[in-house]
């Protein structure tokens, strides 16, 4: 086990090179002169050539390109134009609606996604089977951030039982921060779930089709023991893939969310970046949010490594 | 239930034989489109959707971007059916002239993905020694969550129609190179192939002649996959303010604005985001009928 986590970490190392790259090309990609547009068209020539050389744009790019990964490597990750802030701390500062709304939203899709796929993959052919899988093909072509603003309109403006938007941070309570977390996380969740139910159906589908479930039913396995024990336990592994790939989904997804419930996390902090051209902290924060996929999915792989030997010992 | 199909499944099997084979095929493809409930309901929908973005002229009179400061958020009426935003602008219209755009950026994103993945991939899986530098890189690309690189290549380059065609084409192309890739590495193991080198083809001819070909059916399916991904992407893209310029009538646009007017006029919420999932639906149903079709791994019986 051991050595196989070496090996999967010495494999994310040209990944992460072409990660930070793609982050420090984004610069460039600008058409123009960057750092006119982060000023605006009201600012002289010298606040210009000083941000120039703050942000060491006057120096050549192969020059640049080292420094910025000398800075990568030191844990510096620079500063925002427009919050005169690290961007690190920037980041941290937001992360707990964001950690929370993730968090939160990945139990909701897992907490209806494996056992709508479960229960359609037993009942195949029936009309839950119908039912579950038409809801998911429709879940999955629906917006996020259309799912949100119906949510909104239902369960905010016209039954009232939930605030509109905004954020409660968890120190005010439970309770208070789960009212407003319930909507942006069922959001995300819901896209989640759906996608997880469709993969589950087919894993166990494909599982319980199998020659040692039915050796497991003749000897007379209860029924609930054979799902769980002897189908879930191998549907499990493709299923994890899923989950971490999904991950990203949920990434994004909480972008779109915390913009429509006003909810002042990370996302929020991106699109401000984004809209007021502060390429330092646009930078930054897609650099963390990279990262934190990156070790996602790593663990996922360990996990997995974890579940079945095979794949230990294989390479 | 399910051995009944199966006995039915079984007979029409030992008809087919009988037939003379040109008829086989033929009825093999009738039974699979019968059988296949994605393809004729996602197709239908898509003609629909396809249609009002072709007859958008003529469907309305009203110009999309008239504003008509007077006539603001009025409900669903005679003269506006879909009911006005809060510019007095008509939302049918704009509804209408929205499905153009999302459909003209998905297809063209899905066509511009399409061509530029199969030639990473092809490369990628032919060519073995460029094959880890080629993937390294997609790799790289597809460690960002696909939404947040988009966001981020569409604040570098700055909102216009075009841009948002290049940011979500960058975002897509690592996952169509990644399939088109591996089914290289097996077609190329073929005997056929080897056969092909054997009388001194050239790789050039060899990739083009033997290797894309069998790379069609998956192009086809991830295309159409392609397609629903970046209606989804665009109007994402526009709802967050970093899409579509905001006076070009957008669905995503649209629903950026309907936000603010969730409680006095829910009208401009509700049309843009029943076509928008109405167009999604009917790609994702397309998508996976086609792909019950093409791939006879996944088909069963």
């Amino acid at each position: 086990m051991f050595t196989y986590t070496i090996h999967r970490l010495v494999l994310m190392l040209p990944v992460a090179l072409v990660v930070s790259t793609i982050v420090f090309l984004l610069l460039y990609l600008t058409p123009g002169d960057p750092v006119g547009v982060m000023l605006g068209p009201d600012t002289t020539e010298q606040q210009k050539s000083e941000l120039r050389a703050r942000l060491g744009l006057d120096q050549p790019a192969h020059v640049q390109l080292l420094h910025w990964y000398g800075r990568l490597v030191q844990g510096d990750l620079g500063t925002s134009i427009f919050l005169n802030k690290k961007v690190m701390l920037a980041f941290l500062e937001r992360l707990e609606p964001t950690f929370m709304l993730t968090l939160l939203a990945l139990t909701c899709g897992v907490l209806i996604g494996l056992p709508a796929g479960i229960l359609a993959a037993k009942m195949h052919g029936s009309w839950f089977d119908t039912v579950s899988m038409l809801t998911t093909i429709t879940g999955v072509s629906m917006p996020t951030f259309w799912i949100g603003l119906n949510l909104i309109f239902i369960f905010a403006v016209t039954l009232g039982w939930l605030p509109v938007a905004g954020y409660q941070p968890l120190s005010r309570g439970v309770w208070e921060h789960l009212r407003y977390m319930l909507m942006p996380a069922f959001t995300i969740g819901f896209a989640q779930s759906a996608l997880l139910a469709r993969m589950t159906r087919s894993m166990m589908l494909d599982v319980l089709s199998q020659d040692y479930i039915r050796t497991a039913r003749s000897k007379g396995v209860a029924e609930l023991w054979v799902l769980f024990r002897h189908a879930l336990r191998n549907a499990m592994i493709p299923l994890l893939t899923t989950i971490g790939l999904s991950f990203a989904l949920l990434l994004g997804g909480a972008v779109i969310s915390e913009q429509i419930f006003n909810i002042p996390g990370v996302g929020r902090l991106l699109i401000q970046g984004v809209s007021r051209r502060d390429y330092p902290l646009v930078q930054g924060i897609l650099l963390i949010i990279a990262a934190v996929y990156m070790c996602v999915n790593l663990l996922v792989d360990l996990t997995y490594a974890l579940l079945d030997p095979r794949i230990r010992h294989s390479d | 239930m399910i051995r009944l199909k199966r006995q039915r499944r079984e007979a029409l099997q030992t008809r087919a034989v009988v037939l003379p084979p040109r008829l086989i095929w033929r009825q093999r493809l009738m039974r699979l489109l019968l059988r296949n409930k994605g393809i004729p309901i996602g197709g239908t929908l898509l003609v629909v959707v396809i249609g009002m973005a072709l007859a958008a002229p003529w469907l309305t009179h009203l110009d999309p971007m008239g504003l008509n400061p007077r006539g603001r958020l009025m409900p669903p009426g005679q003269l506006h059916p879909f009911g006005t935003d809060n510019f007095g602008r008509d939302v049918f219209s704009r509804t209408v002239w929205g499905a153009r755009l999302s459909l003209e950026i998905g297809f063209l994103v899905a066509i511009l993905t399409a061509i530029s993945g199969t030639c990473v991939g092809l490369i990628a899986g032919y060519f073995r020694r460029l094959d880890t530098s080629i993937m390294r890189v997609m790799d790289g690309m597809m460690a960002f969550p696909g939404i947040l690189l988009a966001i981020a290549l569409m604040s570098a380059l700055g909102p216009s129609k075009f841009n948002v065609v290049t940011a979500l084409t960058m975002v897509y192309i690592p996952r169509l190179a990644r399939v088109i890739r591996s089914v290289t590495l097996s077609v190329r193991e073929m005997q056929f192939v080897e056969a092909a080198h054997a009388q001194g083809m050239s790789h050039q001819r060899i990739l083009w002649r033997h290797i894309l070909p069998g790379c069609l059916s998956p192009l086809i399916v991830q295309g159409t996959f392609l397609f629903a991904e970046a209606v989804l992407g665009e109007a994402s893209l526009s709802f967050l303010g970093a899409g579509t310029p905001p006076y070009i009538p957008s669905w995503g646009n649209m629903l950026g604005e309907a936000r603010a007017y969730l409680r006095d006029a829910p009208w401009t919420m509700l049309f843009p985001g029943l076509s928008l999932t109405v167009t999604v639906l009917a790609l994702n149903l397309l998508g996976d009928g086609i792909r019950d079709i093409l791939d006879p791994r996944l088909r069963r019986g």
